[in-house]
């Protein structure tokens, strides 16, 4: 078993930090190019009893 | 009459939850190997017709050419190697991320973060190897486990720098 998942680490929390260090080591802008993420949009609906929340 | 429920069956037996995802394009050529290989923010090809593609895997490296036999894999840090149709050879670096391919020719390379050979900084990940290996000794396991992944993608980015993967 490798060692990081002995270590009760997931196969997602590997690729976080994998992102992490390539982006910190790229050649353009490394600071800038660390603190980037690819931006998300994520939209929350509230519904309660079969009714959309405002 | 037995035979028939048994037809039947198997033909329930036979549908996944894929199923629709993983219907084979229309006027696809299943003898060419079409890849997709991208990240979040970029997609590096788009279903676009190659002769190789060869993918670190936690299992080892895998290399893909046209009727692979249907495959998943989760990627290691290191260089995906993409020859063209005319023979010319890419090389991306990939921290991570997923490989499917499928029985239609259809191949996908899902990467966390997609990187030119050319664009890695050598030397900042010396020092971040540097780093993690003063971290990999000490803390609690899981700071441990987490310096040795930190450890394990510098070498890598390092090994693809210097051309030596």
């Amino acid at each position: 078993m490798v060692a990081w998942r002995a270590a009760g680490l997931n196969y997602v929390r590997f690729s976080q930090i994998a992102a992490e260090i390539t982006r910190k080591c790229t050649k353009a802008a490394p600071g800038k190019a660390a603190a980037k993420k690819p931006e998300a949009t994520l939209k929350i609906n509230v519904w309660e009893n079969g009714k959309q929340q405002k | 009459m037995l035979a028939r429920t048994i037809q039947r069956f198997s033909a329930v037996a036979q549908r996944g939850f894929a199923a629709a995802a993983a219907a084979p394009a229309k006027n696809a050529n299943p003898d060419e190997l079409r890849l997709t290989f991208a990240s979040p923010d970029t997609a590096v090809f788009s279903n676009a017709v190659v002769k190789q593609v060869d993918v670190p895997t936690l299992a080892g490296m895998v290399g893909v050419l046209a009727n692979h036999v249907p495959t998943i894999g989760v990627l290691k840090p290191g260089v995906v190697s993409v020859t063209t149709t005319e023979g010319s050879v890419q090389r991306l670096f990939v921290s991570s991320g997923t490989l499917s391919v499928n029985i239609d020719g259809s191949c996908q390379v899902l990467a966390e973060e997609v990187l030119k050979v050319e664009d890695i900084d050598e030397s900042a990940a010396r020092a971040e190897l540097e780093s993690a290996q003063r971290a990999s000794g000490e803390g609690s396991e899981v700071a441990r486990a987490e310096a040795q992944i930190r450890a394990e993608v510098a070498e890598a980015l390092i090994k693809a720098a210097t051309n030596q993967q």
